[in-house]
């Protein structure tokens, strides 16, 4: 979008030009979408949506008034996932300081679980925690579901946060020391706010990816999202109708949290007088 | 490197203290195994990764086999990726607003889908729409007459899950990989453009000759990134049923009830096929750190 258009063309003449292409764009997606149907309908898919208000709209359910399943199983992918990133955060946090402590011990139980966490992969590590660890330590299944999630995302937080302390000039640090601050107060004063600008942004993306990745704890038969989609489609055989569902919930749900999180990134970062230019 | 302790050399103490920290986590953890009297048998999964016949040959197991399905797929799946994500990547910085939409809405949707959510959804799709089975069955002849066809790509009775699973992977990295390339072209500065409009250049010609060589740099730490990513992700396309490590190895748990050490073989070996990676990626982070400052 920033690039150097070669033609002069006037503005009113580009808006001529652009809407045909718009509408062309859409066309494209269009058809994508129709060529995608079809995929569905070639095996004589019997359609059903009106059958889908019974799993997500509010009725009587056994006497109850409720609201569908799926909007159960969106409730709890949003608890996993809004208990599991406070933890990630202070996890990565709690490691990024650690990478960059005095202690050859620190540091080498940082990194190791550091690179232990990003070089496997999540559903190996669930497997892992959900039939090992839960076994010994008595964990519940959403417990040991929250605990995979903010550890995995804890290494990668841990990235983010040392990267954005790594960015502060050695010079910061030495007039932090020369003016007599200690180590717990150069860190909170100095280091802090200067990275903020460069750690947010990376961060608000690994909420959002912390709410994509919680789909997979569905594997442990946690009743998130997934989960309750997959047992309603063994249930209904609405197989695609239900699936499109999840997927526009999905997005609909990490579009606007990683929308509301910019504009809230935007104000917090006017707020501390530091301009954009400098973050990037 | 702004740390003091980047600056400051590992003293012997250092190490002893190391030492001796992690040999008493490993008592602990030792203890901790001890005390719920699990009897711990390497032999079991190890037999399923490589085991000795009869005539005192080396034979591959089902984690093996898994194993090089992992790789197949990360191997595949990494070229085919960056084909889709170079395409995805040029559209996006297009001048054409038709081409800018199209991969816009396509690398906005697939991002923010769960894979697990968008490997359900294409192999649903993939198998009836994309994928005939005329291709598959004339595949399958192939992998049946040629050997070599059979080790690169897959044994003949696996080529629709091969197939479906490749794609799915693929098409997914694509997405994040395309966003990679159209972040390396836009970090080009406006100048170079300019300089090759200035030379005659046409755009096309500009972007082969000018601007592609310079934005490669910037493009392959995090291409190889997202390669990791590729090998950790192609352990979620084992739900749709296709006979990767992680498949196996929850098959190979199941049969013979030593899940504890076929998950922890099986993470270790994902470890080991993601660990090189990362380590030559940091290595050359830093090497082009270096050289910066310089």
């Amino acid at each position: 979008m920033s690039f150097p258009n070669f033609t002069f063309s006037r503005r009113f003449a580009w808006f001529r030009q652009s809407r045909w292409q718009a509408i062309g764009a859409i066309l494209i997606i269009g058809g994508l979408a129709v060529f995608l149907w079809q995929g569905g309908t070639s095996s004589e898919y019997n359609w059903q949506w009106y059958r889908l208000q019974r799993v997500l709209l509010p009725g009587w359910r056994n006497d109850v008034w409720t609201w569908g399943p799926l909007v159960g199983g969106l409730k709890l992918t949003l608890i996993l996932a809004a208990i599991s990133a406070p933890i990630a955060g202070l996890i990565g946090l709690i490691v990024a300081i650690g990478e960059s402590s005095r202690f050859l011990v620190l540091r080498m139980l940082a990194a190791g679980y550091v690179e232990l966490i990003r070089n496997t992969p999540l559903l190996v590590q669930l497997y892992l925690l959900y039939f090992m660890f839960a076994n010994f330590f008595n964990l519940e299944r959403v417990t040991s579901g929250i605990l995979a999630l903010a550890l995995f995302e804890g290494a990668f937080a841990a990235e983010i946060f040392r990267a954005g302390f790594n960015s502060i000039p050695t010079g910061q640090r030495r007039a932090a020391m020369a003016l007599g601050f200690n180590r717990l107060q150069s860190f909170r004063l100095i280091y802090l706010p200067q990275s903020l600008p460069l750690i947010m942004p990376p961060l608000a993306g690994l909420f959002v990816a912390l709410i994509k990745h919680s789909s997979i704890v569905s594997v442990v038969a946690l009743p998130e999202l997934t989960d309750i989609a997959r047992n309603l489609i063994a249930d209904t055989f609405l197989t695609f109708e239900i699936w499109l569902t999840v997927a526009a919930v999905y997005i609909f749900l990490c579009f606007s949290v990683s929308t509301s999180i910019r504009i809230w990134e935007k104000r917090l970062l006017s707020r501390l007088g530091t301009q954009q230019s400098t973050a990037r | 490197m702004n740390k003091p302790a980047g600056k400051r050399k590992n003293s012997v103490l250092d190490w002893v203290v190391a030492l001796l920290i992690l040999a008493a986590l490993g008592g602990l953890a030792a203890k901790i195994a001890a005390g719920f009297e699990y009897n711990w048998n390497w032999l079991v999964p190890l037999r399923f990764f490589v085991s000795i016949d009869a005539e005192g040959g080396w034979r591959a197991g089902l984690l093996m086999q898994g194993l090089l399905m992992t790789l197949r797929l990360a191997i595949w799946g990494g070229l085919l990726c960056a084909i889709l994500g170079l395409i995805i990547g040029l559209m996006r910085t297009s001048n054409l607003l038709i081409m800018r939409v199209t991969s816009l809405v396509f690398v906005e949707s697939v991002r923010n889908i769960p894979p697990l959510v968008f490997i359900f959804i294409m192999y649903f799709f993939v198998s009836n729409q994309l994928l005939p089975p005329k291709l598959i069955s004339f595949l399958a002849d192939l992998a049946e007459d040629n050997s070599w066809f059979a080790v690169l790509f897959c044994p003949p009775d696996l080529i629709e899950n091969f197939l479906s699973g490749l794609l799915c992977i693929a098409l997914y990295e694509a997405s994040y990989v395309g966003e990679i390339v159209r972040g390396g072209i836009q970090s080009i500065t406006g100048g170079q453009w300019e300089a090759s409009r200035a030379l005659g250049m046409r755009r096309w010609l500009t972007l082969r000759k000018v601007i592609l060589p310079q934005a490669l740099r910037k493009i392959v730490p995090p291409f190889t990134n997202q390669l990791i990513s590729l090998v950790k992700d192609s352990s979620i396309i084992s739900v749709i049923s296709v006979q990767e490590l992680t498949f196996t190895g929850i098959e190979v748990a199941t049969t013979t009830g030593r899940l504890f050490e076929t998950l922890l073989l099986i993470s270790i070996l994902y470890f080991f096929l993601c660990w090189p990676i990362s380590l030559v990626l940091r290595q050359t982070e830093t090497k082009r750190g270096s050289q910066s400052l310089a």
